[in-house]
C-alpha cells in the first residue's frame, strides 16, 4: 500500500483515531505517515476547538421572550370525516345512498334533455376580475414606472409602492395566512432589492446635484427603516405562521436602508 | 455531547461522539411534545438547548455575526411553526440544522442575486479560546483560516461532522445530499486542510490538486 493510499484511507475514516489493521501498521512504520496520522488527529481536535464571536445575549433573550409571549398556536383541526376511530367502511355505511342515487339520476336525465333540446341560452356573465386594492395599485405602479426614465423618479415611485406594501403588511399581519405573507414578503424583496436599491446604484451622480440625490435617497431610506421597525414590532405579536415573513420584511428593509445610506453618502453602490 | 450554556465566546465543543444517529433524550422528547401541543415553554427549552450550537455552525458558514443571529432566529421560528410536522422520535437537532441550512442557502442566493454581499465580520480567531498556550491558539487560528477557505459545502459537512459529531447520514439529511456525498465532502475537506496545513507530509505524487 502506498503512502498516498494510506493517508486517504485514514482521512476517510469517521475518526482518524480509529485506524486499525493495515493502516495502523503502515502508520507505525512509515516516517511520513506516522506524523501525518498524528496531525490528522490533531486537525479534528483543532477544528472542534475553533471559537467564534459571541452572539448578542440580548438578541437571544428578546427572542426567547417573544417565543414565550406569543399567543396560542393555531392547531390544525382534525376533520371529523377522517377521525381515526371511524373506519372507511363505517363511514360509507353512514352515507345515505338512495337519495344520492336519485339526485345523480336526475342530473343525468337533465343533462340528456339539455343536450338534445337546444334551449335559448341565456348570456353568461363574464366572471368578475379579482378585486383587490393592492393588486390594482401594483398594476398602476407598473404602468407609471414604465413611463418613467430617470432613476430619481423611479426610486420615488418604488418607494411609494414599498410604503403601500408596508401598510398592507400591517393590515395582513394579524389575519393573513402564511402563503399570503410569503407572497407579500417576496414582493417587498423585489421592490426593495431589485427596484429601489438597484435604481439607486444605477443613478449617475453627475446627472443631478448632490443635495437632490441625497434628499431622494435619504427619503427612501427613511421609509425603509420605518418599515423595518414596524415589521419587527408586528412580528413580536404575530402568529408563528407569519413571524418569519415579517422578520424577512424587516431585514430586507434594514438592508435596503443600509445600502441606500451608503450610496447617499458616496460610499459605493 | 456537550454544549456551553453561557453565551460567552463561543464555544469549543469537546471531542464529539461519532455514534450513529443520535436519539433524542426523554427530556427533549417531552419538550417537543409540549411544543407540538402549543406549550410555549417547550419551544423555549428547545431554543435554549440548540441556540448556541446552531449559531456557532451558521456563524462559520456566514462569517457574519448579525447574519448568523438572523438565521438562527429565522430557523427557530420556522421550526416552531412547523413543529407539528416533526416526527416524534427522530432527530430534532438534524431537523433544525436542516432548516438552518435551507435558510443559509436562501440567503446566499439572495446575496448572489443582489450582488452586494454584506460585509464579513473580521474576527481574531486567536483572541479567545480554550487553548491556553499561545502556540496552540496560533495553531487553531491557522486551522480556522484554512477552514474558512474551504468551499461552503465542504465546510458545512466537515463542521457538522467534527464539531457536532453528526453521522454522515444525518449530515446528508441536513445538506440534502446522499450519505456517500456527505462522506466524500468530509474526506475532501480534511484532505484539502492537510495539504494546506501539512504540505511536508503529503507524498509528492499526491500533492497537485
Amino acid at each position: 500500500m502506498t503512502c498516498e493510499a494510506v493517508q486517504n484511507r485514514l482521512l476517510a475514516l469517521p475518526d482518524p483515531m480509529s485506524a486499525t489493521g493495515d493502516i495502523r501498521d503502515h502508520c507505525e512504520q512509515c516516517e511520513r505517515c506516522a506524523p501525518f496520522a498524528a496531525r490528522a488527529i490533531e486537525l479534528d481536535a483543532k477544528i472542534a476547538a475553533i471559537v467564534v464571536p459571541a452572539y448578542s445575549p440580548e438578541v437571544k433573550a428578546a427572542f426567547l421572550a417573544r417565543i414565550r409571549m406569543v399567543g396560542p398556536v393555531i392547531q390544525s383541526v382534525p376533520s371529523p370525516l377522517f377521525r381515526s376511530s371511524v373506519s372507511l367502511k363505517e363511514l360509507l355505511s353512514r352515507i345515505p345512498i338512495r337519495p344520492l342515487l336519485a339526485v345523480a339520476a336526475a342530473i343525468v336525465v337533465s343533462l340528456g334533455i339539455w343536450s338534445v333540446v337546444p334551449a335559448k341560452r341565456l348570456p353568461v356573465p363574464e366572471p368578475e376580475a379579482m378585486r383587490h386594492d393592492l393588486l390594482k395599485k401594483v398594476v398602476r405602479y407598473n404602468t407609471d414606472l414604465a413611463a418613467l426614465t430617470a432613476p430619481k423618479d423611479k426610486i420615488a415611485k418604488l418607494s411609494e409602492l414599498a410604503v403601500d406594501l408596508r401598510n398592507e403588511t400591517r393590515a395582513l399581519s394579524k389575519a393573513a395566512q402564511k402563503g399570503e405573507m410569503v407572497s407579500l414578503a417576496g414582493m417587498f424583496d423585489k421592490v426593495v432589492q431589485d427596484g429601489i436599491v438597484t435604481q439607486a446604484g444605477l443613478w449617475n451622480p453627475l446627472t443631478t446635484t448632490p443635495g437632490e440625490r441625497q434628499a431622494v435617497l435619504n427619503a427612501a431610506a427613511s421609509e425603509l427603516i420605518q418599515t423595518a421597525n414596524e415589521a419587527n414590532t408586528l412580528a413580536s405579536s404575530a402568529s408563528l405562521q407569519v413571524q418569519p415573513q415579517l422578520l424577512r420584511i424587516a431585514k430586507t428593509a434594514r438592508d435596503g436602508h443600509t445600502r441606500l445610506t451608503k450610496i447617499a453618502n458616496g460610499e459605493g453602490g | 455531547m456537550l454544549l456551553a450554556d453561557e453565551p460567552g465566546p463561543l464555544t469549543p465543543l469537546a471531542r464529539v461522539s461519532q455514534e450513529p444517529d443520535e436519539r433524542p433524550t426523554d427530556e427533549e422528547s417531552e419538550w417537543i411534545l409540549a411544543a407540538q401541543n402549543g406549550d410555549r415553554s417547550g419551544s423555549a427549552k428547545l431554543v435554549e438547548r440548540y441556540w448556541d450550537r446552531l449559531y456557532r455552525w451558521l456563524y462559520q458558514l456566514t462569517r457574519d455575526r448579525h447574519q448568523a443571529e438572523d438565521l438562527v432566529q429565522e430557523s427557530f421560528l420556522k421550526a416552531i411553526a412547523a413543529i407539528g410536522s416533526f416526527r416524534t422520535g427522530s432527530n430534532f437537532r438534524a431537523w433544525l440544522f436542516r432548516i438552518g441550512h435551507n435558510n443559509f442557502v436562501n440567503l446566499k442566493r439572495t446575496e448572489k442575486r443582489t450582488k452586494h454581499p454584506l460585509p464579513e465580520d473580521a474576527t481574531d480567531p486567536a483572541s479567545t479560546g480554550t487553548f491556553d498556550r499561545v502556540a496552540d491558539r496560533e495553531a487553531v487560528a491557522l486551522v480556522q483560516a484554512a477552514v474558512d477557505n474551504l468551499p461552503a459545502d465542504f465546510r458545512a459537512a466537515l463542521l457538522l461532522h467534527t464539531q457536532e459529531g453528526l453521522s454522515y447520514r444525518e449530515i446528508a439529511a441536513i445538506v440534502k445530499t446522499t450519505e456517500e456525498t456527505a462522506r466524500w465532502r468530509v474526506f475532501k475537506a480534511r484532505q484539502k486542510l492537510m495539504k494546506v496545513l501539512s504540505p511536508d507530509l503529503i507524498p509528492p505524487a499526491a500533492k497537485p490538486e
